[in-house]
């Protein structure tokens, strides 16, 4: 913590100075400081997002639409049609490839920089430097940087995985329907692994030294450590961090509208470009809004999943 | 620790650096080729000749200069009244005691679990309703909702570190709450207010799905939905399209290089907005 712990400038004598006048109305509001900081804030996060998430429930039940003006409520229409659409289904099944197998690639290269990078001594700054530069891409830098990267006339990926012999022609990355997911999952996990890497770093220091240096002293190699010590020792944080990327990535709109727009063939349209392309392309914000209130329930459903696995394994090791 | 082990480690490192390197590499020196050697195959992974050709034709031929513009008042003006709030509220919650306490942090926090996709909609007719379509008002109120939660949790844990033993002391020298917290505590939090200030900056800096649905594709759009605009429309140079993608990163990369350290802070807070 830098500055000092009490300003000099703050002597009894100048803090006496600005209260001794009388002022009833703001020693009140004073007294209230609690209360009159909240205020503010809380207004503008009820207002900004209670109150769509209110308007999506209301709105969903009607057929409201931005080309319109007038709303009439029809009932769970939007719904049913919305369940009945296989579009969603399909929506829904690319999201959680999308969500599961970016979450976990980015949690693994993590995890593996993290701990390569704490046995690493010279440079180790440099390095920390270089592996968190993905973090700082904005969306629409990142989609498009991987488009000139993954372009199939002039892509300079094609020409790397051709010298290694890996591929035999220049594949069109983001426009195969075969290759479109895994190149904008491969992106996503290229993004969001400096994010895990740099907060298991901050983890791994909190486990205790001692235990490594009782686990040597009992001979344990270094994979024995990584098991017994390490993973367990980081297994609250690494919880953690799955719920917290799993609700980014499964919401994440940009990275995908941005590098494929949810083609080619709707192949990576997952339910945020179908939402989006049902309300803001269609103008059915009716159905859109249906859209979303059940995102939002799925959403609940995997990280109920989730909570339950956690609080599983949990009991296991503690048995 | 052993050699092998040790060498494993390093170049583990170092092969996962060049991945992460590798695409802004790419993209600077891309944005310094001439025509000629952007569209070429084999790529070309030296620029023979750096040319800064890429960047003028942007700025003459774009109205780059202008997104930037708007970009700057767009994301400086919603850090700031966002950030005041985020300091006032997260002070207040990470002193008091109040009986809702626990509500109100889990209440924040479940704002991100929206989706965004569902929240822009709504407020879009909101803002609309107001006339605040298509202006900077209007793309100010928005982005707040980006960057008051996450700085409120940021901001709360910087303040619990804080000890109240100093509050303690002013108050029994006569202080009040409000000279406590801008006297003292405010400037004792000083250098988490500027990481969270840098890191609310560069997040309504790099918003897109925002400012795509409530500035369109009016004078007031932003740098990342200008950018969206030029590769669909007659702008489609590979250079000149990595030329500004440069100028619109270079900024948030310094500050972000600034502040990654502490970022681990109040890092729960902020994982969510990546």
């Amino acid at each position: 913590m830098t500055g000092p712990a009490y300003p000099a400038a703050l002597s009894a004598q100048s803090m006496e100075g600005r209260t001794s006048a009388p002022r009833p109305w703001a020693d009140w509001l004073d007294s209230r400081l609690t209360i009159v900081f909240l205020v503010p804030g809380l207004t503008c996060l009820l207002a900004l997002t209670l109150y769509p998430v209110v308007y999506n429930v209301v709105i969903g039940f009607t057929n409201r639409s931005l080309l319109f003006p007038g709303v009439g409520f029809n009932g769970i229409a939007n719904f049913q049609q919305v369940l009945t659409d296989s579009q969603f289904w399909h929506a829904s099944l690319r999201t959680l490839v999308w969500t599961l197998a970016s979450v976990a690639g980015q949690l693994v290269l993590g995890l593996v920089a993290a701990l390569a990078l704490e046995r690493v001594t010279r440079g180790r700054t440099l390095l920390r430097l270089a592996l968190v530069v993905p973090w700082a891409f904005p969306s629409v830098v990142l989609a498009y940087s991987w488009r000139f990267m993954l372009d199939p006339l002039y892509g300079v990926s094609n020409h790397i995985l051709m010298m290694l012999g890996l591929i035999d022609g220049p594949i069109s990355w983001f426009g195969d329907a075969g290759w479109a997911m895994p190149s904008v999952v491969l992106m996503n996990i290229w993004f969001g692994f400096p994010f895990m890497m740099v907060a298991i770093i901050a983890g791994l220091q909190a486990i205790p030294r001692e235990l490594y240096e009782a686990a040597r002293v009992d001979g344990a190699s270094y994979w024995q450590e990584l098991r017994f010590i390490t993973i367990p020792g980081l297994f609250q944080l690494i919880a953690a961090l799955v719920v917290l990327r799993t609700i980014w990535v499964f919401n994440n709109f940009e990275f995908i509208f941005l590098a494929t727009g949810g083609g080619p063939i709707d192949v990576t349209m997952t339910l945020p470009l179908y939402a989006f392309s049902v309300g803001w392309q269609q103008y059915n914000i009716g159905r859109m809004a249906a859209v979303s209130v059940v995102m939002i329930l799925l959403l609940f459903a995997i990280l109920s999943i989730y909570f339950r696995l956690i609080g599983s394994t949990r009991q296991r090791g503690s048995e | 620790m052993s050699r092998v082990g040790r060498l494993a480690a390093y170049s583990v490192a170092g092969v996962l650096a060049l991945f992460a390197l590798f695409p802004l590499y790419w993209m600077v020196t891309s944005s310094l080729k001439t025509y000629a050697e952007v569209y070429t195959f084999p790529p070309v992974y030296l620029p023979s000749a750096p040319s800064l050709d890429s960047y003028e034709k942007v700025l003459s031929s774009t109205p780059f200069a202008m997104f930037f513009r708007n970009s700057l008042i767009v994301a400086l003006a919603s850090t700031l009244i966002g950030v005041a709030l985020a300091c006032m509220a997260g002070y207040s919650l990470s002193r008091a005691r109040l009986r809702g306490r626990k509500f109100l942090l889990k209440a924040i926090l479940t704002a991100y679990l929206f989706p965004q996709i569902l929240i822009v909609v709504p407020l879009f007719t909101a803002i609309s309703a107001l006339g605040l379509a298509g202006t900077y008002a209007g793309a100010i109120i928005a982005y707040i909702t980006i960057v008051f939660p996450f700085s409120t949790w940021m901001m709360m844990a910087y303040f619990s570190k804080i000890p109240e033993e100093i509050e303690e002391a002013a108050r029994i020298d006569g202080a009040s709450n409000f000279l406590i917290f801008w006297r003292i505590v405010l400037p004792l939090a000083a250098p988490g207010v500027v990481t969270v200030l840098i890191f609310s900056f560069i997040n309504a800096w790099n918003e897109f799905l925002l400012s795509l649905v409530i500035l369109g594709g009016g004078e007031r759009r932003t740098l990342p939905v200008g950018l969206f605009n030029f590769i669909g429309g007659e702008f489609a140079q590979w250079g000149e399209m990595m030329a500004a993608t440069t100028m619109t990163m270079l900024p948030t990369l310094v500050l972000f290089m600034l502040i990654q350290r502490r970022l681990v802070g109040g890092l729960t807070a902020g994982a969510v907005r990546g």
